[in-house]
């Protein structure tokens, strides 16, 4: 080899990386602790008994509470356990994902729970209907629809290879932003205020990052702002896309501020999800303190292929930074997919 | 060489992954050890900060989840961590490359083009570093690996050798196939462009 050769990558070997910055890092460390106690807790099903399961379990969900106190995080103390769980993904605060989780399995604060369409699981006393999506926040179930959006392109909804209407997730409606009747004990996020109601100054707008407009999609941008009823074609809001991480599907997803309204609008865009039933959530993490937990879901329906689907979404007073990352999901609840973190950090302004 | 934190002993290092194993403690102090290594190492690959964490995350899950398949080597668990880095990023850049298309292409350039640089006269350099990830890209994975962890990782020959789990001598005959076959890419890419 010669010295140009090594010289070759120079460039990018010089490259000044940043630090990861102290937040992400706890967040990480604090996510391979759970899974290390996750990790002892899930019984191999397939050579172990379930006699011989339950005392690991119950050992395990001791540990994962002695290493969220240990931690020293006063909003993860929060911990729920599971039982009867079917075709239920969570998704841990670290990303990390468990399949059904074994009976008396512990959520703790921050973990998103995904009930696929036949699903079904316990928590504590609350038992989630299939579809369901709620995300543990202060050692309460919460499930707030923050912005909701259902837009389907007439051209796409009946795509050959689609699921028919009836095998697909349940879909938000539009108007539902408020809690459902059927989880007494779920606490829901108070419902997203109405366009009049806003006395308040709008959000400072975001820094302008480089705006490549190419980068959104040509066809028609659809505003699926709920409260206005009806579609109404917006301005491209495209602003650093991010791409997907899945097996045959692209998701993008875009962030952008509508000052005038105080209102984040999150574009997203889901291609070649040719698995049945496939569903939208979309995920969101409000300030910097656990910049990538995913405090609260959203569960957006689907959205035809190659379109670009708007979802509006408040900035709640004093957000420091808001994060979205969009989830595909099969019809049985399986992450077929999911973007990269969009971030909107009031803090860069 | 690569940085391993305040107490590089191998010794010590070798007891913290048997320590490791059932102790999530252990495990950690590995994780602080060997983090920010492994995010340079991710973010001088894909130039994108959320991207370089989410394979830094992943890295380091998979280690936990394979940790009891480990077998101690010369050089410490430092090279193993890379070799997972290595194949997280090239199985992102992999599926990116078979389907994104235009738009999320260019999305991707514009993510790469963040990269900052302190002065007018690395502006060259900004020009070659989007350019190297191009053409590394489109590099078979194991010649992604294998410059990826010779020259991107701080590991000495030796040790990203054994990271690629192939001998230093097959290493070097690597690394240097590798680099022509990158050197072609770029003058293809250039004069495309």
């Amino acid at each position: 080899m010669t010295g140009d050769d090594d010289d070759l990558l120079g460039p990018l070997a010089r490259v000044d990386a940043p630090s990861l910055d102290p937040v992400s890092r706890e967040r990480i460390e604090s996510g391979l602790r759970v899974q290390f106690a996750a990790n002892r807790t899930r019984p191999d099903r397939a050579r172990l008994p379930r006699r011989f399961v339950v005392a690991p379990v119950l050992a395990v969900i001791l540990a994962v509470a002695t290493v969220v106190l240990l931690a020293g995080d006063e909003t993860s103390v929060a911990a729920l356990e599971v039982r009867d769980a079917q075709d239920v993904v969570v998704m841990l605060p670290s990303g990390e994902r468990v399949e059904d989780p074994a009976d008396g399995f512990t959520l703790i604060d921050g973990a998103v729970v995904i009930v696929g369409d036949r699903g079904t699981i316990t928590i504590d006393d609350v038992t989630l209907d299939p579809g369901a999506v709620v995300t543990v926040r202060d050692g309460q179930l919460v499930t707030d629809v923050v912005a909701t959006t259902t837009t389907r392109s007439p051209s796409t909804t009946a795509r050959p290879g689609d699921a028919p209407p009836e095998d697909r997730p349940p879909v938000t409606e539009p108007t539902d932003s408020h809690p459902t009747d059927r989880r007494p004990t779920v606490t829901d996020a108070p419902p997203a205020r109405d366009a009049d109601d806003r006395g308040e100054p709008p959000v400072d707008e975001l820094p302008d990052r480089p705006t490549d407009t190419s980068a959104a999609e040509p066809g028609p941008v659809v505003d699926a702002d709920t409260r206005s009823g009806a579609p109404t074609s917006v301005p491209d809001i495209a602003d650093r896309p991010s791409e997907a991480v899945g097996d045959g599907v692209d998701v993008a997803v875009a962030l952008r501020v509508d000052s005038r309204r105080g209102e984040i609008l999150v574009a997203w865009n889901v291609e070649g999800a040719d698995v049945p039933g496939w569903s939208v959530r979309v995920l969101r993490t409000i300030d910097g303190s656990a910049p990538e937990r995913p405090g609260q879901a959203v569960t957006v329906g689907q959205g035809p292929r190659g379109e670009v689907i708007e979802t509006r979404a408040e900035f709640p007073d004093g957000v420091v930074a808001v994060r979205y990352r969009v989830v595909v999901v099969d019809d049985r609840g399986g992450i077929v997919a999911r973007s990269g973190i969009q971030t909107l950090d009031a803090g860069d302004s | 060489m690569v940085d391993r934190g305040d107490d590089p002993d191998s010794f010590d290092e070798r007891q913290l992954v048997e320590r490791a194993r059932t102790d999530a403690d252990a495990f950690a102090e590995i994780y602080r050890r060997h983090v920010d290594a492994i995010h340079r190492f991710a973010f001088r690959r894909c130039g994108d900060r959320d991207l370089a964490e989410d394979v830094t995350a992943a890295t380091f899950e998979r280690a936990l989840a394979r940790l009891d398949r480990f077998r101690w080597r010369p050089g410490g668990i430092a090279p193993w961590l890379f070799r997972i880095a290595a194949n997280e990023l090239t199985d992102h850049h992999r599926r990116q490359g078979r389907r994104r298309g235009d738009r999320t292409r260019r999305a991707a350039d514009r993510l790469q083009d963040s990269v900052t640089f302190d002065d007018l006269d690395r502006v060259d350099d900004a020009d070659r570093v989007v350019l190297l990830r191009e053409a590394l890209d489109e590099l078979n994975p194991r010649y992604q690996r294998a410059l990826t962890l010779r020259h991107l990782s701080g590991l000495e020959h030796e040790e990203a050798a054994r990271a690629m789990g192939v001998t230093p001598s097959l290493m070097a005959v690597l690394v240097h196939r590798a680099t022509g076959s990158l050197r072609r890419t770029m003058r293809r890419l250039e004069e495309e462009s």
